[in-house]
């Protein structure tokens, strides 16, 4: 969300360059080979607004994987080679994304360009085919300069005693230089990402998306959303438990306990329509802003019903809210929350993510708390507020019914 | 109209001696006058005694691209308003019910372009203190009416700021008043920066920017403002 005043693609470049060669260690093999003796692995994650460098390890290798995160964020190489072979691997990445047949990804950036036109997060999360050859070292160095900043990072761990990471923090990262260089930072983005609805049309051939000989049928994709708020707010609660009591999924999906066959995506639209192949809710939340979407799938014949269908959704939320399926969508997020911080990664990106925004962490059972407290009237008060918004619409494949963003705005304008 | 001090120090925006001083800048500016296709009325007042701006929130049934947004009370100019000032104050009896005599009206900051590229003529009254006016809003055109202090405004911590590309790379800079009911941005966010400018020079710091024109230029024609 950084880059609106770079070429767009620099983290992307960031997430594939990690735990490449650095001052200490020569090659990727090197580090993994280093990771290995405390039988470890490593991960770089790039999302809208955080990036994040990830290693796992025997806790006795704290040591290493503390000297090995500081060298690979701040010292490295960045040789010609390997960024050649990024540029090959994103090249490949973004032709995977075009061919594959779950259009997940591509309608995720379409509609933050069209909730955030320009702007921090609606910027292109994945490089830009025309920026791979424009992406070099000394373009990264650059936005490294500003934006690798300790004011801007977070060292976070799991299963290790606080004092002793400590320690280590100090030893590899205090007062450290980073290869470029350390003069006075300028020109840092504060952007405040700015919801300004519209609509991000690909027209794109879907007969034929299947990479197997099992044929898949062609299906046109809509993704219809609308600002909700940002994490900080208190309102992020209710939004979290409306997400997930419109729940929804794949036509196709075996149940289950806990799988959210009850929600209202699946009870109101896919029970009820069969010719809907996917209608699914989405909640994306930001420091400064968050976006409520409905993503849904039909055949391309069928999607003056299926933008019908969806933008009735939308209104009904601000409808009655049973008591039932509230509490059962409390209950829900609760246990998806306790049972995603069961896994140590999840947790450590939680603590980032938390003492980066807020310099503070909410513990689970706070928020379970929290959950707990939201009533029917909470979910009609944000659900108000968000259809005031003007929509953001993304729609992929054949698009010959799709009807125009003014019919859609006024659908879900009305009573 | 003499003020108390609103926020230490900060008071007496409203005061006869502040009013002089802005119609004159105002009447010095010249500058972009000429033919306006829409006008908005820039209204400030006072509420309990502290000056401030006010906003109305655009119904939702208007639809188009400015639905729901937050705004100034105006709008096209008719073929029967003699000039921008007659647009901003008949649109504001339209939408608010609010008959303002010419009287109040301070001037007019420069010509701006809205999302369409059509020019936007901003006209600053003051509207007196608010709890002396009867407000009837019309809900077809206006769901909500607000106010922020210009205190809230002016203060560093309100106030922030949005990078845009255009066309892919870096394009301009627009700002964003925070943390009131409602987010003001857009072209209202420059029309209340501009007013700031006009009320308190020392104490403001622009964000509006334009890539390839100086700190003082507007944002180009068709821009999203």
């Amino acid at each position: 969300r950084h880059e609106a005043k770079y070429l767009s693609g620099i983290s992307h470049f960031l997430e594939k360059l990690a735990f490449s060669s650095t001052a200490q260690f020569g090659s990727k093999d090197e580090i993994l080979l280093t990771l290995e003796k405390h039988g470890g692995i490593c991960d770089c994650q790039a999302s809208r607004d955080t990036i994040m460098y990830a290693v796992s390890a025997d806790a006795k290798g704290l040591d290493t994987v503390v000297n090995l995160l500081a060298d690979v964020v701040l010292q490295p190489r960045l040789s010609d080679e390997e960024i050649e072979m990024t540029r090959t691997a994103i090249r490949f990445e973004l032709e995977d994304l075009n061919m594959r047949p779950d259009p997940e990804p591509l309608l995720t950036e379409m509609i933050h360009a069209a909730a955030y036109r320009d702007n921090t997060v609606g910027l292109n999360r994945f490089c830009p085919v025309e920026n791979t050859d424009k992406i070099d070292r000394e373009v990264l160095h650059s936005y490294l300069r500003n934006y690798y900043t300790p004011d801007r990072m977070v060292l976070a761990g799991v299963g290790i005693d606080h004092e002793q990471l400590v320690e280590c923090a100090k030893k590899h990262l205090l007062g450290a230089e980073p290869v470029w260089g350390s003069r006075q930072t300028k020109d840092v983005d504060r952007s405040v990402a700015q919801y300004t609805g519209g609509i991000v049309k690909v027209e794109k051939d879907m007969s034929d998306v299947s990479l197997g000989p099992t044929p898949i049928p062609e299906l046109t994709h809509i993704m219809i959303g609308l600002e909700s708020c940002s994490f900080l707010e208190e309102d992020f609660i209710p939004f979290a438990v409306l997400n997930m009591m419109m729940g929804g999924g794949g036509s196709f999906s075996a149940g289950g306990p806990g799988k959210g066959m009850f929600t209202r995506l699946y009870l109101n639209v896919l029970n009820r329509h069969h010719w809907m192949y996917n209608a699914t809710s989405y909640h994306h939340s930001y420091e400064d802003t968050g976006l409520l979407c409905i993503h849904a799938s039909a055949d391309p014949k069928q999607v003056r019903e299926m933008v019908e269908i969806i933008t009735r959704e939308f209104i009904l939320m601000a409808g009655a809210v049973g008591e039932v399926e509230l509490e059962r969508a409390k209950t829900q997020l609760k246990s998806m929350l306790m049972m995603n911080l069961e896994s140590r990664p999840v947790i450590f990106e939680d603590v980032g993510r938390q003492v980066l925004a807020t310099n503070t962490r909410k513990l689970p059972h706070e928020l379970c708390a929290l959950i707990g407290q939201v009533k029917s009237t909470d979910i009609k008060r944000v659900v108000t507020k968000m259809l005031h918004k003007k929509p953001a619409v993304a729609a992929l494949g054949d698009l010959t019914d799709l009807p125009t963003y003014e019919h859609i705005q006024a659908a879900l304008s009305s009573k | 109209m003499a003020e108390p001090g609103a926020d230490g120090g900060g008071g007496g925006f409203l005061s006869s001696g502040s009013e002089r001083r802005c119609r004159a800048r105002l009447a010095a500016a010249g500058g972009a006058r000429g033919a306006a296709a829409a006008a908005v009325l820039v209204p400030l007042c006072s509420v309990r005694g502290r000056p401030a701006l006010l906003f109305t929130l655009r119904s939702r049934r208007l639809g188009g691209p400015h639905s729901g947004d937050v705004s100034f009370p105006g709008g096209r100019r008719d073929p029967a308003d003699g000039d921008a000032v007659a647009t901003a104050l008949r649109e504001t009896r339209e939408e608010l019910g609010l008959a303002l005599g010419a009287p109040r009206v301070w001037g007019q900051l420069r010509l701006l372009p809205d999302r369409q590229g059509q020019m936007v003529a901003p006209i600053v009254a003051n509207l007196g203190p608010l709890e002396d006016l009867t407000l009837t809003p019309n809900p077809d055109e206006v769901e909500e009416v607000f106010t922020l202090p210009l205190a809230h405004l002016l203060r560093e911590e309100n106030q922030g700021y949005t990078h845009f590309r255009t066309a892919g790379r870096y394009g301009y800079t627009l700002p964003v008043f925070l943390n009131g009911p409602h987010r003001v941005w857009g072209l209202t966010a420059i029309i209340t920066e501009l007013t700031l400018e006009l009320l308190a020079p020392d104490r403001y710091r622009r964000k509006t920017h334009v890539l390839g024109r100086g700190p003082s230029a507007r944002p180009p024609e068709g821009s999203s403002a």
